[in-house]
């Protein structure tokens, strides 16, 4: 007779699916129950709460190499939208199931919706992250949600009293509505039936089928509730992207909206419970304190750590409970290690209760997506000395130089070496969003030529753990730049800011983001009052479209846009140019105008020419109006006349009004300071103007002379040698009325040296 | 010191806390199911419901130290208390430092009478013992020639002390503590007598850090003791809740022939306080010059206080505006003569213009500023 078939045994129609264990994520006494519970029920099938989609890379879990606390994350492809991330810490229930299951060869999978779908439904604003329900829970007495956890669950010790107190939680908490909106945990919760169902019908029996999931879930994994249609199943919502695992630390951890606050106390509440007593953890948590106090010089003895735990413990026996809660610890810490003062202790127990463990992956086969294209575009790019530890070295590029050149070279055979240098440009740009520490650019080099860029790169300990760090970013170096740059645009408000990214964008070549930027430029330009941004806006663009031919990308669009801030800058200049005369102002307004004037002058711009004109037309105000500063008067003038803008007649004009005996010394010498500043060769051409100088500082009065001596020293101070003899000669052409050099030298008489000398005295002396 | 009769409170001026208060003692020493730690009438969770109001059985127990985080802070200084570890009770004038102190005292040792008061003329011999002269001279030394301190008492009893000021005293002095602390016992070696604390024996120090007059604690003394920071109201619903449960009692005490204020009038005083103390409105839109003065809690309750004698006697009974229009001035204007142009600014600028009962407020106070000059 053949054997019979083992009978399947009847699947019940209520009660809970399995036996159903409800946690409180990253709590050390839910993970302490959970083993004694998985240890008692001996299962056949894990099921944990987690993202389907992870199944398949649960090897870090048991890998012996791996050290908590890591996370699992997952990010859309292409860096456009936010990541999901499961923190584990060495006591959160999951990593506890998953281990014990893993490592006893039972079955172990996560039964949660895909990440893919969390994202997608992330993208649509429709559910937001994880979030602890016991949010609301709690708050009775006066005690936060954390404090009354403590007390109620996390020192329970009685496996009677503890499951008691969850299965009365668990209650507390099915009705409730949590901060996602029903849909999508409802959604979710009918996914995880449909997937134990799945599990008993591969033939697991239902009381040895262990489901590890969040309280508020579990009075929901019950047999009377209908599981997810296979259908619906397969017409989730889904985003490409892929779980992957990253090293974490507990300082996130204790950052996140969804994460734990304490993790630090909570690591030694754990090891607490590993050492079979939970009764030292006072202890330790206030000796710690101590040792930070003491690290920061301020001493702090043993006897009064002892006096803090009696205090903390006094406390926690007055409220009927057998072990001090953190808020306990922190009273008993500002009581007697503080002097009556929480400021005093708040940053060390803080700094304590959160903790700085930072945890890692097995070296091998676990980099993150990021790590790996990382080593894959240094060694596509020959990058890859550049990887070791040191001092930052420059950059070589392919002709052998330390800088990179971008022209693309002749005479190599495929595109890739031609445009290798400005491929290594874009990349070590890139790297510089990531705020790795890995490359910096050297300026110097930059400012003067378009095609030459030089680099100094080195690596450290800290460029890995940040590389580390930015893997929720993205899963390339590409991605992870792009999340970097909207993220920059997203909070800049200031139109200089956001052409300085535009032309940041082009240089690490995405496209896309800087067509963003410059959108955003536009959308800041409309509204922008300051002459200085929009200068600075304007400079920045000209760059971008100077260097469009290294850059192999068209800057036709970006035309437009210079020419609509050349215009605000026009409109702007005459009001920007009535500002006070402190250098501080004078000093930013003066730059501005001469970055604008640079890419006026800049004809083959393609600035639009009606553009140019009315930039002309302001200037031509500032320069002959005279309510403009008068430094930026004189500058206004001397550009134009660079230029031929300005006719001699009107120069004359407005040198002799300013000139004049009539106008305050000090506003004229500023004026004529301002005119020499540029261009100082049409001015020496021109000896009327020191004729009409000349005559001017011959009729100062003394006092008068004393004020315009400081502008006029300084603009003096400002020419060379050369342009110095030129003006020599030039005044003795003046003065003698006929062009010829001087014999004598500049040496002054002993009576004339007297009489100036007298004259510095007068300026000191005067109040 | 004997304690004399007390054949009811209304002849003497302030009874101790523990006759006031006799019959809650009573109510909670019944009820009370916790354990009692050695020397102590109360178990702690009774001394706290006690301190910040609760019930014991049917009686109701009216809270005497209220404030936001009173109960947390009460429960410091009951779990130091019980863990023979002394308190030092620290805060601005008019935190109701000694107020707590006194309380703790009657709560736990049913006697809050054993004080030693700091002042910068206190010696040695406060804290520990002095000569009976007479005796000396005609017995020569024998024990009975021993006068004890309060503290000597409190230990040979298990009671509580209280040093009230503790800071006032020369930082030599406050050193004799040092010892007693930690021996917990007093040795008198002239007479070959050693007094050892009896269980229930603790202290509990008030000080104000930061005055004037105002001496140094070592760090040996310090770390004998656990530090509670009692904090100055922040919210002004806080503090006229503080006020109005306290000008109530007080009219009882004094047994003042005057309704209590009304809420508004409480309202009103306790506002004018916390600006001036805050240098800003309630709202946070105006600044305030501040006063040299204080103005603590304590002082709106005494004002408030002397309001109530004013319309008793010598109004209608109904404390009105220029009740306290006096005593307010008297608060606020103290010893710097600068104070009175920032009072009137005050006045002019922000009171005034609220109108309705600040204007007549506002008024009363400038009338009588004009006749005091």
């Amino acid at each position: 007779m053949p054997p019979k078939a083992p009978r399947r045994p009847k699947k019940p129609t209520e009660g809970p699916l399995g036996r159903v264990f409800g946690v409180r994520h990253h709590s050390p006494a839910s993970s302490w129950h959970l083993r004694r519970v998985l240890a008692a029920v001996d299962p056949s099938a894990v099921l944990i709460e987690g993202p389907s989609d992870a199944n398949g890379r649960l090897e870090p879990f048991v890998h012996g190499e791996t050290r908590p606390p890591v996370a699992l994350f997952s990010v859309p492809k292409g860096g456009s939208g936010a990541p999901v991330v499961y923190p584990y810490l060495a006591w959160s229930p999951e990593w506890v199931a998953a281990r014990w299951g893993l490592e006893n060869g039972r079955l172990v999978r996560f039964i949660d919706v895909p990440s893919s779908t969390l994202l997608a439904w992330l993208s649509e604003a429709k559910g937001s992250p994880r979030r602890d329900p016991l949010d609301a829970a709690a708050g009775v007495d006066g005690d936060d949600q954390e404090t009354w956890w403590e007390r109620g669950f996390e020192h329970l010790d009685d496996p009677e009293a503890f499951d008691g107190a969850m299965a009365s939680l668990e209650e507390g908490l099915a009705g409730y509505e949590s901060d996602a909106p029903e849909e999508v945990t409802a959604t979710r919760e009918a996914y995880m039936r449909r997937a134990i169902r799945a599990v008993i019908e591969e033939g697991h029996e239902p009381s040895k089928v262990l489901v590890v999931c969040g309280a508020s879930h579990a009075r929901a994994l019950r047999w009377e509730l209908p599981p997810m249609k296979d259908g619906d199943a397969r017409r989730l919502p889904k985003v490409d992207a892929e779980p992957t695992w990253m090293p974490y630390s507990l300082a996130r951890v204790a950052a996140r909206a969804d994460g734990a606050p304490a993790p630090g106390y909570q690591s030694l509440l754990w090891e607490g419970r590993l050492r079979g007593g939970s009764r030292t953890v006072a202890s330790r948590f206030l000796s710690a304190v101590a040792g930070l106090l003491r690290a920061e010089g301020k001493v702090r003895s043993s006897a009064e750590v002892i006096e803090a735990v009696r205090l903390a413990e006094a406390l926690a026996a007055l409220s009927g409970a057998s072990a001090p809660t953190l808020r306990d610890l922190l009273d008993a810490a500002t009581a007697c290690l503080g002097g009556g003062s929480r400021e005093e202790v708040e940053r060390f127990v803080r700094a304590v209760a959160v903790g700085d463990r930072v945890g890692s992956l097995p070296s091998v086969g676990h980099q993150t997506p990021l790590q790996a294209d990382f080593a894959k575009q240094l060694d596509a790019l020959d990058l890859t000395a550049w990887r070791r530890d040191g001092e930052p070295r420059p950059v070589q590029g392919v002709t052998g130089k330390p800088w990179l050149d971008l022209r693309p070279r002749a005479g190599v055979l495929s595109e890739e070496a031609a445009l290798k240098d400005l491929r290594r440009s874009a990349f070590l740009h890139r790297t510089v969003h990531l705020r790795l520490g890995f490359a910096v650019p050297v300026e110097s080099v930059r400012d003067q030529n378009t095609f030459k860029e030089a680099w100094r790169a080195g690596w450290s300990a800290e460029c890995e753990v940040r590389l580390a760090e930015r893997a929720e970013d993205g899963e390339s170096v590409e991605a992870a730049a792009r999340r970097a740059l909207r993220r920059a645009l997203a909070a800049c408000h200031n139109v200089r800011e956001a052409a300085r990214l535009a032309r940041q964008a082009r240089e690490c070549d995405l496209l896309d983001a800087a067509q963003e930027a410059c959108d955003r430029v536009q959308a800041l330009a409309v509204d922008e009052g300051s002459f200085a941004s929009v200068a600075d806006a304007v400079d920045e663009l000209a760059t971008l479209v100077r260097a469009r031919d290294v850059r192999q990308t068209s800057v036709e669009p970006l035309r437009p846009l210079l020419t609509q801030l050349f215009l605000r800058a026009s409109l702007l200049l005459p009001t920007a140019s009535r500002c006070a005369d402190d250098e501080a102002t004078l000093g930013a307004s003066l730059k501005a105008l001469e970055k604008v004037e640079r890419v006026a002058a800049l004809e083959d711009l393609g600035a639009d020419p009606s553009a140019v004109s009315r930039w002309d037309e302001a200037l031509r105000q500032v320069a002959l109006g005279d309510s403009s500063n008068a430094s930026l008067s004189g500058v206004a003038c001397a550009m134009l006349t660079a230029r031929g803008k300005l006719p001699e007649a009107l120069l004359d004009e407005a040198l002799t009004r300013r000139l004049s005996p009539g106008t305050d010394a000090q506003q004229a010498a500023g004026y004529f300071e301002g005119l020499l500043s540029q261009n100082r060769d049409a001015l020496l051409a021109r000896p009327r103007l020191w004729d009409t100088l000349s005559g001017w500082i011959e009729a100062l009065e003394p006092r008068a002379f004393l004020r315009a001596l400081v502008p006029l020293r300084r603009a003096f101070a400002k020419l060379n040698r050369d342009e110095l003899h030129r003006v020599q000669q030039v005044l003795a052409g003046v003065w003698s009325g006929v062009g010829e050099t001087p014999e004598e030298d500049t040496a002054y008489t002993p009576e004339e040296l007297a009489s100036v000398g007298a004259l510095l005295e007068g300026l000191v002396l005067e109040p | 010191m004997k304690k004399p009769e007390t054949p009811g409170a209304s002849a003497l001026l302030r009874a101790t806390a523990e006759t006031i208060f006799a019959h809650e003692l009573e109510a909670l020493a019944r009820e009370d199911r916790h354990e009692r730690p050695p020397g102590w009438r109360l178990s702690p969770r009774a001394v706290v419901t006690y301190l910040v109001g609760g019930a014991a059985g049917e009686t109701l127990i009216e809270p005497k130290y209220m404030g936001p985080g009173a109960r947390r802070i009460v429960e410091i200084a009951v779990a130091t208390l019980a863990t023979d570890r002394a308190v030092l009770l620290v805060g601005e004038p008019g935190t109701a430092k000694s107020l707590l102190s006194e309380h703790l005292a009657a709560a736990i040792s049913g006697d809050s009478t054993k004080v030693v008061q700091g002042t910068a003329g206190a010696t040695e011999e406060h804290f520990r013992y002095t000569w009976n002269y007479a005796i000396l001279l005609t017995r020569g030394m024998v024990p009975e020639a021993v006068v004890p301190s309060p503290v000597y008492r409190a230990m040979e009893e298990g009671r509580m002390v209280r040093v009230e000021e503790i800071t006032r005293c020369p930082s030599e002095v406050q050193d004799a503590l040092i010892t007693i602390l930690s021996e917990k016992a007093i040795a008198v070696p002239d007479v070959d007598l050693l007094v050892q604390a009896q269980r229930g024996f603790n202290l509990i120090a008030t000080a104000n850090l930061r005055d004037r007059g105002v001496n140094e604690m070592s760090a040996a003394l310090k770390r004998r003791f656990n530090l509670i920071t009692l904090p100055v109201p922040t919210s002004l619903e806080a503090e006229v809740e503080i006020v109005e449960r306290r000008v109530r009692s007080l009219g009882s005490q004094l047994s003042l022939p005057a309704q209590p204020p009304a809420a508004e009038v409480i309202r009103r005083v306790v506002q004018v306080f916390q600006e001036l103390r805050r240098g800003q409105t309630t709202d946070g839109r105006q600044k305030v010059k501040s006063p040299s003065g204080v103005l603590s809690t304590a002082e709106a309750i005494s004002v408030l206080g002397h309001g109530m004698a004013m319309a008793g006697h010598f109004g209608d009974g109904e404390v009105r505006d220029r009740d306290v229009a006096a005593s307010v001035l008297g608060a606020v204007i103290k010893d710097d003569p600068r104070d009175a142009g920032v009072f009137v600014e005050y006045l002019e600028n922000i009171a005034r213009p609220r109108g309705g009962a600040w204007l007549s407020f506002s008024d009363a106070c400038l009338e009588l500023l004009r006749q005091v000059g």
